[in-house]
């Protein structure tokens, strides 16, 4: 059975704390991971508190499955009032951090209040420390993290690191673990800044016992086998996510020169492959799992391996988004958004957004900084991260805010380049190819991701993989045979399969390892992980509901400040049609997007015109305390 | 334009049409030895003549003369 959850609150403004307990019934219905974070977001917040004031929470949550010994389970959720989008807002990360804050004995640290000067938290057992961080406040996040095992005399820490962008409340900041590791999304490292909490540091504890080892064993033993059956995951072992510019670069559907064209000539030279081959050290991985996605990156003078490797976004997002073909320069761009802590994907989609700007006249170079921002332009990756993360007055302070708000600054229609939805940058997946993503980013209660619903070559897949059963195993859908397809179809996919991944979130499990296809473990195998790590008897049916439920409380979050069906909306690139390429033509229409949007309400049981839960669906999930 | 394999001398070839492009291959080609050909792995999905084959069938289904293929790559997410 799942256990009574362990919540922290930590007062910053108080420099106090205090443990609680959550009944293991109430845990089950929000067992974990961002469920768990926006039960307590909801429970102890006004939706109204300005992100970046005392008022917000930061919380950081893992679940009943984090920390026990199998691939992708080390994943921890960081939920607060999203300062980039407004909305409820929502942020995983991975590595070693989430399996010993759970070793550490806790499901959930509730961050409130501020401190009146830079400190960092530190948690072994039940010794919980708010100590300086005056030292550190303004280091880089590799630096920070020397400079805390030093003032600690301990390297058997993990870490989550804000750098100089979430000290200075640039909007898409991040919060940084082992250097390369990223809560990258919707301004979590801002929130963290406006508290003046450097770091969340635990010391590393032994991995968590399963409830049955032996159960445990039916999913672990044959790990090597598993792996070789499966060729997505031999390819993210080889690879790791940037392989997956391989793929869209040869189907044309790369987001180029800021989402214009889905074809960047050269795209192998950005290519996972081509890392691989020219530029990798080595491969790391995440607590106990077996893929090793991670790659490390070296290029003398350029690229140091402390800080990781680009993941297929940043390759996108400084690659094709900004026109550009030169590795060398993503590299070092990851490096720097790493280092100064900032989100990859909203900081080279700002960045390509401002080139475009640039091209069309919208911007000068006097309002550059005499930056020459023309697609192609690598070269000013440099000096913009830098801008960006000390929001140097100017171009820095300016992209700083994200594209949303740069743009509406800016004026004279620069709107209408932007590619955002709820104010977020969209990641590197072309609703031209994936059209259910149109509406997974248009609904999404914390802007566009790329990892809230399974993508639509799925539904393309054959009869006999384990991607068309296995999403089967949710609802069951037709088979689609082309690109640009969007219908009622798409719009059920999109919703069922939300739903599994806001479980994923929820249990804080990798969606490269836990889905409903392409991965290495399936719902079914899901199900029993549950049964054999913590004697939970669960069903499918029941975690869908669970990530129902998460759902239908991160848009009442956001009913409360007044969306609605209005702010479910596409930006108007996303009806491009493909200008060339292997797939010229391909693309969407508003028409089929708004029946889609239709289907897809009826079928959350939302209401049509304003996109609003009805009473019935939030009685059917528990959620009547929302009404 | 024709996407023309390298051919033994002698060998018997079939014409058809692969993602809308003339393509000949030698007699009794395989779906699985297209794929390999084409450098595209077993996990893409594959229509002929408007029908879905099973990933157990690709070692098995030998191509014909005239036949009409789609091939997508089942790309995932990342
Ligand atoms: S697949 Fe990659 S990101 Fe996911 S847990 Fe494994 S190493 Fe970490």
């Amino acid at each position: 059975m799942i256990k009574d959850a362990r919540i922290l609150t930590v007062d910053l403004t108080e420099e106090s704390y205090k443990v609680e307990t959550l009944p293991a019934d109430t845990y089950r219905k929000y067992p974990g991971g961002s469920a768990l974070g926006m039960y307590l977001m909801l429970s102890r917040m006004d939706p109204e508190v300005e992100p970046l004031s005392p008022e917000n929470l930061l919380i950081f949550s893992v679940s009943p499955l984090t920390g026990i010994p199998i691939s992708g389970q080390s994943r921890m959720c960081v939920t607060t009032k999203s300062p980039l989008t407004g909305t409820a807002g929502d942020s995983q990360v991975g590595g070693f951090i989430p399996a010993h804050v759970k070793g550490n004995g806790y499901d959930s640290i509730v961050i409130k209040g501020k401190a009146s000067r830079p400190v960092y938290l530190f948690i072994e057992k039940d010794k919980v420390e708010i100590k300086s961080a005056e030292k550190i406040w303004g280091k880089v996040t590799g630096e920070a993290e020397k400079l805390i095992m030093e003032d600690l005399g301990d390297t058997k820490i993990e870490s989550s690191i804000i750098g100089p962008a979430g000290e200075n409340q640039v909007l898409y900041a991040s919060i940084m673990h082992m250097r390369s590791r990223a809560n990258g999304r919707n301004g979590v490292g801002a929130v963290m800044g406006s508290k003046n909490l450097k770091a969340l540091v635990v010391k590393r504890q032994p991995p968590v016992k399963p409830e049955d080892p032996v159960g445990m064993k039916t999913l672990t033993l044959d790990i090597k086998e598993r792996i070789a059956a499966n060729e997505v995951m031999v390819d993210t072992a080889l690879n790791g996510s940037a392989g997956v510019v391989d793929f869209h670069g040869a189907e044309g559907f790369l987001p180029t020169n800021n989402w214009e064209s889905g074809v960047l000539e050269d795209y192998i030279k950005t290519a996972g492959s081509t890392i691989t081959e020219t530029i990798l050290k080595q491969r790391e991985t995440c607590f106990g799992c077996a893929i090793r996605c991670k790659g490390v990156v070296e290029i003398p003078g350029k690229a140091d391996p402390e800080y990781g490797g680009p993941e297929y976004e940043t390759c996108a997002t400084f690659g094709s988004y900004c026109g550009n073909t030169d590795l060398g320069d993503i590299c070092l761009a990851n490096q720097l958004c790493n280092m100064y802590g900032i989100d990859t994907i909203s900081c080279g989609a700002t960045i390509a957004f401002a080139m475009d700007c640039y091209e069309r006249g919208l911007l000068t170079k006097e309002q550059t900084d005499g930056l020459e921002l023309n697609f192609g332009r690598g070269d000013v990756f440099e000096s913009l991260i830098k801008k960006i993360a000390y929001k140097e007055e100017g171009i820095g302070a300016l992209l700083a805010l994200g594209s949303k708000r740069a743009a509406a600054i800016i004026g004279n229609g620069a709107e209408a380049l932007t590619v955002t939805s709820k104010g977020q940058e969209w990641p590197a997946h072309m609703v031209q190819m994936k059209p259910n993503l149109a509406v997974n980013y248009a609904v999404n209660n914390f802007g566009a991701d790329h990892q809230s619903s399974e993508h639509d070559p799925t539904l393309m897949a054959a009869d006999d993989s384990n991607d068309w059963i296995w999403a089967n195993m949710l609802e069951s859908f037709e088979k689609c045979d082309a690109y640009g397809v969007l219908d009622a179809n798409k719009a059920k996919f999109a919703l069922a399969t939300q739903k599994f991944y806001s479980t994923l979130d929820s249990l804080c499990l990798c969606q490269f390892v836990w889905g409903p296809s392409w991965q290495l473990y399936g719902p079914a195998e899901l199900v029993a992980f549950c049964k054999y790590g913590t004697g939970w008897d669960t069903s499918i049916q029941e975690l869908q509901m669970i990530g129902e439920r998460r759902i239908n409380m991160m848009r009442m979050f956001n009913v409360k400040l007044g969306y609605t069906r209005k702010d479910d909306c596409l930006p108007p690139k996303a009806f491009i049609k493909m200008p060339s390429g292997p797939n010229e033509g391909v693309g969407i229409t508003k028409e089929d997007f708004e029946k889609a949007l239709d289907a897809y309400y009826e079928f959350a049981g939302w209401d049509r015109e304003t996109g609003i839960p009805s009473k019935e669906t939030l009685t059917r999930l528990g959620l009547e305390w929302l009404l | 334009m024709c996407h023309r394999t390298k051919l033994n001398q002698n060998q018997n070839t079939i014409n058809l049409m692969v993602n809308k492009e003339e393509t000949v291959l030698p007699e009794g080609t395989s779906m699985a030895q297209l794929l390999k050909l084409r450098g595209i792995k077993s996990r893409s999905s594959v229509w002929v003549n408007g029908n879905q084959l099973l990933l157990a069938e690709y070692p098995t289904w030998i191509l014909q003369e005239g036949d009409v293929v789609k091939i997508l790559r089942v790309v995932a997410g990342g």
